[in-house]
């Protein structure tokens, strides 16, 4: 390699379609979106730039804080939770004395291959007073029946345990790719050297699951930030109650309710910056790990 | 490893567990399904309750001739086509990529890994003011480019990785041969790749089916996927719970058929991300 003549007909050829359309669809708007988050726009006529004054008004905006306040709310219960359950089936799914393990990892993935409107319509169908399972449940264990998605203080647990159920396929699957890349040299060292299974997990088995580790929290803290599905789906046709808002379901609203596409604009912009810095870490390994100059 | 002598006790957990959290992860498709195709009356008192049941394919009928087959059709369209186009643009630039040694390769690069996780709220301000300019808004067309377009990233550095791979004997012999570089893409490489190629095209496939966030913002609603196209059946208040898990249930044939047939090639691809 290297040595190879780049200018010719054939190597344009192969680029340029893929940076046209990258140069096109993503990033010119990236950039645009940027710029215009700087302006007052209706869509229709010139945007009017008019400096910072759209992220002022973010700060006195108490649908931004409540939308900042439920994405905050649901990435903290979120990130650990899918984190380790992933982690826990992952070992569990792992272990060769458990039967049938490749239709576990088949159930495991349910979730993750259906759009996640229906994945809404499932939950809103279990988490239903009257219809719904989980209700009934909880009354053998004393919980009173609840309409929790109706009610404001409950309702975002079901933005959670949707992206839950979902989202922990994708967990599962890394962590156990990661368990099955492991070196098995270095745990039996581990066992020959008397380290119980706390001790081989703890010390030998997690450092080794540290890249699988990165990925799951960094793809999760992504995922959980642009939750935009399971909010949509309780519009049920209208615009969603306020207090269930989030960050991304702010940017459609403000683009096709209230016709604030500058606003719209920065609201996207910091959502992409938060993205970015949740990003940072696996992104660096990545390009470290796969030797951008090696070609 | 050492023989390690297990417990029937142990082996009794374990598996009671695993096969409890499996029966709880089994619970919400079963719901959906169950709750397609019984009467009203009967879900309302728990699709679990099997004391006087009945079944009935009515709800789909109803949500069929109610036209959801368009919201499958459109889905199909769009997933299928958003699925081709960026395998073989993103396969063509990572051929490039390995074979070629440019000046501003590093830079393309590094700007390929940073743009993988652009949200789709990041473009779409600029993105409806550019559909409207060029007449792209509510064209099938306008969202396969999109979609095509955000493949590009992952699909250009997963492929990258597998090109890498392929011995360059292959491409030497054919070379020799008298094949250009276009050529050898197409005859060679292409056909060695194919494991990967597959792999790509299931995840893409699967998150194309899935997207609601392009669909809502550049179709029409008589062009809707079924992501969106389920979401009319939804009403906040009295919600009709048989239609709503027929049309439900019908979004997800589709995509839960081509996991399961192509289930090894989906994993490789997800946990490409990891392993390489």
């Amino acid at each position: 390699m290297g040595g190879r003549r780049w200018l010719t007909k054939d190597f344009f050829i192969l680029m340029t379609p893929a940076f046209v359309l990258l140069l096109i669809f993503i990033i010119y708007p990236l950039l645009n979106t940027f710029y215009l988050s700087f302006t007052h726009w209706d869509g229709m006529t010139q945007p009017k730039f008019v400096g910072i004054s759209n992220y002022r008004e973010m700060f006195h905006d108490p649908l931004f804080w409540t939308s900042v306040k439920n994405n905050l709310f649901i990435f903290i219960v979120f990130l650990p939770l899918v984190t380790l359950v992933g982690l826990g089936f992952a070992v569990l799914l792992h272990n060769k004395a458990v039967f049938g393990r490749n239709v576990l990892r088949g159930l495991v993935m349910l979730g993750m291959v259906m759009p996640m409107t229906v994945v809404g319509i499932v939950w809103m169908l279990l988490l239903d007073p009257h219809a719904g399972i989980v209700n009934r449940i909880l009354e053998i264990f004393g919980v009173a029946p609840r309409a929790w998605i109706q009610d404001p203080s409950t309702a975002i647990y079901f933005v959670i345990l949707g992206s839950l159920w979902a989202w922990q396929g994708f967990t599962t699957t890394v962590f156990l790719a990661g368990l099955e890349g492991l070196d098995v040299e270095v745990l039996e060292a581990a066992w020959i050297d008397g380290a119980n299974a706390w001790q081989r997990f703890r010390y030998v088995i997690l450092p080794l699951l540290k890249p699988a580790l990165i990925v799951v929290v960094t793809m999760s803290a992504i995922y959980i930030l642009k939750v935009f599905d399971l909010i949509y789906v309780l519009s049920g046709g209208e615009s969603v109650p306020m207090y269930l808002f989030v960050l991304a379901y702010m940017v459609y609203y403000e683009i096709f309710y209230n016709f604030r596409w500058g606003y719209a604009a920065a609201i996207a912009t910091l959502l992409t910056v938060s993205v970015f810095v949740f990003s940072l870490g696996m992104l660096k390994r990545m390009i470290s790990e796969r030797g951008v100059e090696s070609g | 490893m050492r023989v390690v002598k297990v417990s029937t006790r142990y082996k009794v957990t374990i598996n009671l567990v695993a096969w409890t959290i499996g029966v709880i992860l089994f619970i919400p498709l079963l719901a959906l399904v169950m709750a397609s195709i019984r009467p009203f009356a009967e879900i309302v008192n728990g699709w679990w309750n099997f004391h006087n049941a009945h079944f009935t394919l009515i709800n789909y009928k109803q949500v069929w001739d109610a036209g959801f087959w368009r919201y499958i059709l459109n889905s199909l369209l769009i997933a299928t086509f958003a699925t081709i186009l960026p395998i073989l643009i993103a396969g063509m630039a990572a051929y490039g990529f390995t074979s070629f040694s440019f000046p501003v390769k590093t830079l393309l690069f590094l700007t390929l890994v940073a743009i993988q996780v652009v949200p789709q709220q990041a473009v779409i301000v600029p993105l409806l003011k550019l559909f409207r300019d060029l007449h792209m808004y509510n064209q099938y067309y306008g969202i396969i480019l999109v979609h095509s377009t955000f493949a590009l990233p992952w699909t250009i550095f997963f492929l990258r990785n597998f090109f890498k791979a392929i011995p360059k004997d292959y491409e030497e012999a054919a070379r020799i041969d008298g094949l250009s570089d276009v050529g050898i893409y197409f005859r060679v490489i292409l056909p060695i790749a194919l494991p990967a190629i597959i792999s790509v095209a299931v995840v893409q496939f699967i998150f194309v089916w899935q997207d609601l966030f392009f669909a809502l913002t550049l179709l029409r609603p008589d062009k809707w996927p079924v992501s969106a196209g389920v979401t009319t059946f939804i009403s906040r208040y009295n919600p009709n719970w048989g239609q709503l898990t027929a049309a439900g249930t019908l979004s997800i044939i589709v995509p839960i058929l081509v996991y399961v047939l192509l289930q090894k090639y989906y994993m490789k691809g997800v946990t490409g991300g990891i392993k390489g």
